[in-house]
């Protein structure tokens, strides 16, 4: 494992502790071609498992100009079925391909008996969850040969027999495996929300060394009978409730690498670099405040 | 207290729509029934794969509208749930699917829409294969033809409709102006999907080319392949079809040895 951790305090150093985006098909040609100022990039790890094709070839050129991140959603490392060692074996081979800083998933499950819903469901925080998953990222660390960072996801319902702090669990998962955290600071806000968590003694508690990297994004809000719901949509620009937090985050974390995350009604990049914009002021603040 | 594994089958379950009714104690309601914090899981897969094979099959989108394209994908979904971790793996049963549903049917034509909006989707995602120089192919068909067996690039879909499925895809893959009706009657049609170097080529063929590649693709010799077209296509030109197959530029070499040795 001490090995693992210094490879990725290696690697970490090239994604900047800067406001990136995450890179989406929409946006390739336009990045490619104006290579605008912005920190680093981020890609669904599974978006670029081909061999070959315009949007592996994009990601490739780039690599070339911008820092990456790999971020995986299919991977299902809290699920109970077998780890799905083909779709590990495609994430190693991008790695290869494409020597991301990070490479990070998310402490979820979808996948029972071979069917997946391709979503990220919830674990109950239990001792038996959190064994599982101290087991499954020290099988995907050893077999990538480096840490991975583990994100926080949103959550709409919660399980009675849950018996550890969400932010217990982060961190001793993070104690027992040396992986790194990646802390979402929009699914703090919806569940806090959607549950009543209290975002920032979420934040407090979580060991500052442990946070590689922060996202950010926006949400939706449902209604169901009378009761008010967020979804994590990102569709919308961040709230200012989340800019808040964000806030909060740096002056608890310092100055940590920040994606922009916008996946459905995706708008022009110029958008998304407004948002980026906006994070790099929070992070020069954080760097003032730190000097 | 419930399990792991049996509290995630139960989840997925749900999720997936199979007939999970009864009481979930282990959920903690908090002004929302558990049934009610599961519909969003449930709607959440839902929409998901339905963008999933939106982003597959846009001609087909086109051609019965996104409500009819959404009632289709989920009935799939029922039975042919995602089983990979990439969203981008869960359309390859649905030709299939379409052929069972809409067999005999006026919109049967939709299957053969949805094999070459995969297919494209697969070729897409493969490395080119560059033909090999055939230019001393020359001295070789001097030889003994029973002999000869050429390599067809991996990457390169075949697909024959009796349908006119070239023109069908070709006016709904995009989002521009249809250039008027077509009629279905018209004429069968045979068509190639192609890897290049840098984009995926669709194409009508002529039936002995058509013919003349699946032989080809099969591993039959050129004699071999020769009887099949002339069985299949009345007053053939095979040395017209051979140029034209080489011209294509989807052979990637050839042998000379009998296939065992």
């Amino acid at each position: 494992m001490t090995m693992a951790v210094q490879d990725a305090m290696r690697v970490s150093r090239s994604v900047p502790a800067s406001a990136g985006i995450g890179l989406r098909a929409q946006h390739q040609n336009e990045l490619l071609s104006t290579k605008p100022a912005v920190g680093w990039l981020e890609a669904h790890s599974e978006n670029y498992f081909s061999d070959a094709g315009p949007h592996i070839d994009a990601l490739l050129r780039l690599r070339e100009t911008y820092a990456l991140s790999l971020h995986g959603v299919g991977l299902s490392l809290g699920s109970s079925d077998p780890l799905d060692r083909a779709h590990l074996m495609k994430l190693k081979r991008l790695i290869g391909r494409t020597s991301p800083a990070f490479v990070s998933e998310h402490l979820s499950w979808g996948r029972v008996d071979g069917r997946f819903v391709n979503d990220l469901l919830p674990l109950p925080y239990t001792q038996e969850s959190l064994t599982h998953m101290i087991s499954r990222v020290d099988h995907v660390q050893s077999a990538l040969q480096r840490t991975i960072l583990i994100e926080n996801i949103s959550t709409y319902l919660q399980y009675l027999h849950s018996d550890i702090d969400e932010s217990a669990f982060l961190t001793e998962l993070s104690r027992a495996t040396g992986c790194g955290l990646l802390i979402d600071i929009n699914n703090l806000y919806v569940n806090e929300r959607n549950h009543g968590i209290d975002a920032r003694c979420f934040i407090n508690s979580i060991p500052s060394a442990a946070v590689r990297e922060l996202h950010l994004a926006g949400h939706s809000i449902d209604r169901v009978d009378r009761t008010e719901i967020l979804i994590d949509t990102h569709s919308t620009p961040v709230c200012e409730a989340v800019w808040t937090l964000y806030g909060h985050a740096i002056r608890r974390f310092g100055a940590r690498p920040t994606l922009i995350e916008w996946d459905s009604d995706i708008p022009s990049l110029d958008v998304l670099l407004g948002e980026a914009h906006k994070a790099q002021s929070y992070l020069g603040a954080a760097h003032d405040l730190a000097a | 207290m419930i399990s792991l594994r049996d509290l995630q089958r139960d989840l997925l379950g749900y999720a997936l729509g199979d007939a999970h009714v009864g009481e979930r104690p282990w959920i903690v309601t908090n002004g929302l029934s558990a049934d009610q914090r599961l519909r969003i899981y449930r709607n959440n897969a839902v929409v998901g794969f339905e963008k999933a094979m939106q982003s597959t099959f846009p001609a087909l989108v086109r051609l019965g509208g996104i409500d009819w394209f959404n009632q289709m994908a989920r009935a799939y979904q029922r039975v042919n749930p995602s089983r990979s971790g990439d969203l981008n793996d869960v359309g390859g049963d649905f030709p299939a699917f379409l052929e069972d549903q809409l067999s005999g049917g006026e919109y049967e034509y939709f299957s053969d829409v949805a094999l070459l909006e995969w297919s494209y989707q697969q070729c897409l995602c493969e490395s080119a294969v560059l033909p090999e120089n055939l230019d001393h192919l020359a001295l070789h068909l001097q030889e003994d033809l029973s002999q000869l067996r050429f390599q067809v690039a991996d990457p390169t879909r075949a697909i024959e409709s009796i349908y006119p499925l070239f023109e069908i895809w070709n006016q709904n893959r995009s989002d521009g102006e249809q250039s008027g009706a077509i009629d279905l009657r018209r004429a069968a049609s045979r068509v190639l999907v192609i890897r290049r170097i840098d984009h995926v080529e669709v194409r009508e063929v002529s039936a002995p080319v058509f013919t003349l590649l699946r032989a080809f693709a099969a591993g039959s010799t050129v004699l071999e392949a020769a009887a099949a077209v002339t069985e299949t296509c009345r007053d053939v030109d095979f040395s017209d079809a051979l140029t034209r197959i080489l011209g294509l530029g989807v052979l990637v070499g050839f042998q000379l040895t009998a296939i065992g040795e």
